[in-house]
């Protein structure tokens, strides 16, 4: 068991960033976490050594969330949490290397790009987070979401033009709202 | 729209051969649609990269190591002990009886005709031989259990960088038990051979009474014959 316990130390970080990005929330992410590990750990005379042992623990989490999901009945929560102001955020993580206004920007983008995930459909979602997170291949996200290789391709495809359409649009809206700020001040 | 565009996704993920990356790359040089598409995705890939995770504790609470039980650990001391002492005290008890009844003033020499097979042994030595290779298979499925352990938890579902702990703990443990089954075979080899010798005085005194009783039943005979 203390073997389990370094495996667990080694794959709770990227376990986590999977279940948070793919249901939004802490509470919610750490449930599936533990209870996927928890799962992978009755499981393991099951486990096939020919597959990689991350490959499995991203499968079960991955069904964890959508079972989440589907028991939830709603879509992923992706908002900076109310009454919670980005500045405050940016203003308790700066660094030396970052300006608060740059940091103030990322995490404005950050939730900006939660925001836009969270409105796609749940297969997009899931490739683009397998991809883009979790450097997955085409065949091993294929693997995982149990669908042909060419499909993962196309969800992807239409994944990210719908990001790029929701992203631009939310850039061309701030860029008014600074102008007419400007203007009003001016 | 251009037909390239579908092979867009390979090559702005770099999933593609290098003849077709260059392939793709020419195709760039003379296509604006597509080359303007591969910078708008490669942008919002950009962009996709400010989604942080916030920071968080652990979530993982590590389990404790079990303790490996083994069959035998898992009968009482005072189980074992109780069921060696019996096995010891049934053999000492049929020597003293062998002692009790028998008279010691029997000669050696009246052994000679007494060599008949004792009717009323418990245990042969088949049935020792068979007991025998009961325990010892099931010593084994012991042993093949701990094999397999070793097998599955250390090397099949860990990384290479966990198995030499892990790996090393199990394989010692593996030896440790063989040991202990060494030394339990032994202790039931000597409790066999006790019997044994047991067995086979009482077979000798038991052909040494039959014989006495022959001798004995002849001399009534003659007596009564004379008479």
């Amino acid at each position: 068991m203390d073997c389990f316990n370094q495996l667990v130390a080694r794959w709770e970080r990227p376990i986590y960033a999977l279940a948070y990005r793919t249901l939004g929330r802490e509470e919610d992410a750490r449930d599936v976490v533990q209870e996927a590990f928890l799962r992978a750990f009755r499981g393991l005379r099951g486990f096939r050594g020919d597959a990689k042992f991350s490959s499995w623990l991203y499968r079960i989490t991955l069904n964890l969330c959508r079972d989440w999901i589907r028991r939830e009945r709603r879509a992923p929560i992706a908002q900076m949490p109310e009454g919670v102001d980005p500045i405050d955020v940016a203003d308790e993580h700066v660094s030396p290397a970052e300006s608060v206004e740059d940091l103030v920007a990322r995490q404005e983008m950050s939730s900006a790009v939660s925001r836009a995930m969270a409105e796609l459909p749940e297969e997009q979602r899931m490739a683009i987070l397998l991809k883009e997170y979790h450097g997955l291949t085409f065949q091993e996200i294929a693997d995982q979401l149990n669908c042909p290789l060419s499909t993962v391709k196309t969800r992807l495809y239409q994944g990210l033009s719908v990001l790029r359409r929701r992203l631009e649009r939310r850039q061309a809206e701030e860029a008014s709202l600074r102008r007419a700020t400007w203007e009003s001040s001016s | 729209m251009c037909t390239e565009r579908d092979r867009l996704i390979d090559y702005v993920y770099n999933e593609c051969d290098a003849s077709e990356r260059d392939r793709m790359q020419r195709h760039l040089d003379t296509c604006d649609e597509c080359r303007s598409e591969v910078t708008s995705l490669r942008s919002v890939r950009e962009d996709l990269l400010a989604w942080d995770v916030p920071a968080h504790e652990s979530v993982w609470r590590p389990f404790a190591p079990a303790p490996v039980t083994v069959w035998w650990r898992q009968v009482p001391a005072w189980a074992m002990a109780a069921a060696a002492g019996l096995v010891i005290l049934s053999g000492a008890a049929g020597g003293v009886a062998v002692q009790a009844f028998m008279p010691a003033q029997q000669t050696a020499q009246q052994a000679t005709t007494g060599n008949v097979a004792a009717t009323a042994t418990p245990v042969t030595a088949a049935d020792l031989s068979a007991a025998e290779q009961r325990w010892l298979a099931t010593l084994h499925e012991q042993v093949g259990a701990v094999d397999a352990r070793v097998d599955r938890a250390s090397i099949r579902t860990q990384p290479a960088s966990f198995v030499p702990d892990s790996h090393d703990a199990l394989v010692g443990e593996l030896v440790t038990l063989r040991g202990q089954n060494i030394e339990l075979l032994n202790v039931i080899n000597n409790i066999y051979k006790n019997l044994d010798g047991i067995r086979d005085e009482n077979d000798t005194k038991i052909g040494d009474i039959k014989a006495q009783l022959k001798n004995l039943q002849s001399f009534v005979a003659s007596q009564l014959q004379l008479k």
